[in-house]
């Protein structure tokens, strides 16, 4: 009888160890959370999306039409139409959330826009990095703008070319 | 028993968090290509056949479809050689203008086809500087010139040269 008391005393004590490790656990990784949840949701909104406007091809060259930051094309002018049927804009996005916070953007650093001819790679020109490294969120408000390269093959099939592409905000 | 509570709250936590540290949002891209510009030469630019005489002058074809033939100095056509002036055919977007870009004075020369001499080719005219595209996308420019010709010196033959006419959409 006096051993029987012993083992189930032994039992519970053993026990009792093993649940107090786990708590240890969870209340580290907890407490973090806990700073998290207070702070302003971070969002992303996009502003224009990025439009080359009505382009050029060579008849006999591969060429490659520039459009920078601001949505001005750069590129010799006999590649683009002055008097574009539908407005030039580099893309842009206004990124919102706690300020000073850091984050990342993900975009991927090349599309393809597709249409009647060969597809087109669309290279992207970022203000910011988008390939996730650290950002901070300055001032709580951030802008995003998208410029790019657009490599037109040799007398390139006329027609509307598109593609679409994600960009992704988060909070490291 | 109290520490027991403490996980579950903490653990409802950390399953809110990716809630409000992550945003996404789909952009399109967009290009509209238009036909490239293509222009051919339908007619060459030709003075015909003329004496320099004594000494010298010009001779011009007009920039238009007849491309009428004038002389200045003792420069004289004496007929033959089909005269004309230059066309060229364009091709591109319907409705689009187009600007057409002449040499440069000083720039063209025609040179003997056997001797050195040359003449220079200056002056260059164009029907119509910039010119609108038709419905089908199609439009003719004529292209004139004035040759001017030494004295009675020069080299008689057969005198050729080349020339850059550039087409861009406006």
């Amino acid at each position: 009888m006096k051993t029987t008391v012993l083992k189930f005393f032994t039992l519970s004590v053993a026990i009792f160890a093993f649940t107090n490790i786990s708590f240890g656990q969870d209340t580290s990784t907890g407490t973090a959370s806990a700073g998290a949840n207070i702070i302003t949701p971070i969002s992303i909104v996009k502003v224009t999306d990025i439009n080359f406007g009505d382009l050029v091809p060579s008849l006999s060259t591969a060429v490659t039409v520039v459009m920078d930051q601001s949505g001005t094309i750069t590129s010799d002018a006999q590649y683009f139409l002055a008097n574009s049927s539908t407005p030039r804009t580099a893309a842009s996005f206004t990124i919102t959330g706690e300020a000073g916070h850091t984050y990342k953007i993900n975009c991927p650093e090349t599309i393809d826009l597709e249409g009647p001819g060969d597809d087109m790679t669309l290279t992207f020109n970022p203000s910011l990095a988008i390939d996730g490294s650290s950002l901070t969120l300055t001032g709580g408000t951030q802008t995003l703008n998208l410029g790019g390269s657009l490599a037109l093959a040799a007398n390139q099939t006329a027609g509307a070319y598109t593609g679409t592409f994600d960009v992704t905000v988060a909070y490291e | 028993m109290k520490k027991l509570i403490v996980p579950i709250i903490l653990g409802l936590l950390v399953i809110g968090f990716p809630l409000t540290g992550f945003a996404q949002v789909e952009a399109t891209a967009t290009a509209e290509l238009v036909e490239a510009l293509s222009a051919s030469e339908e007619d060459q630019l030709n003075f015909g056949k003329f004496i320099a005489g004594e000494s010298g002058g010009t001779i011009t074809v007009a920039g238009t479809a007849a491309g009428a033939i004038t002389t200045t100095g003792t420069v004289a056509t004496i007929g033959g050689g089909a005269p004309s002036s230059a066309s060229f055919d364009i091709s591109g977007l319907a409705s689009q203008t187009v600007k057409v870009t002449l040499p440069a004075n000083g720039s063209v020369n025609l040179s003997h086809s056997t001797s050195a001499d040359v003449m220079n080719v200056a002056s260059f005219t164009v029907s119509a500087s910039t010119v609108t595209l038709s419905s089908t996308g199609d439009a003719t420019v004529y292209v004139g010139a004035t040759l001017t010709v030494p004295n009675s010196g020069i080299d008689v033959g057969v005198y050729s040269g080349t020339y850059q006419v550039t087409f861009a959409y406006q």
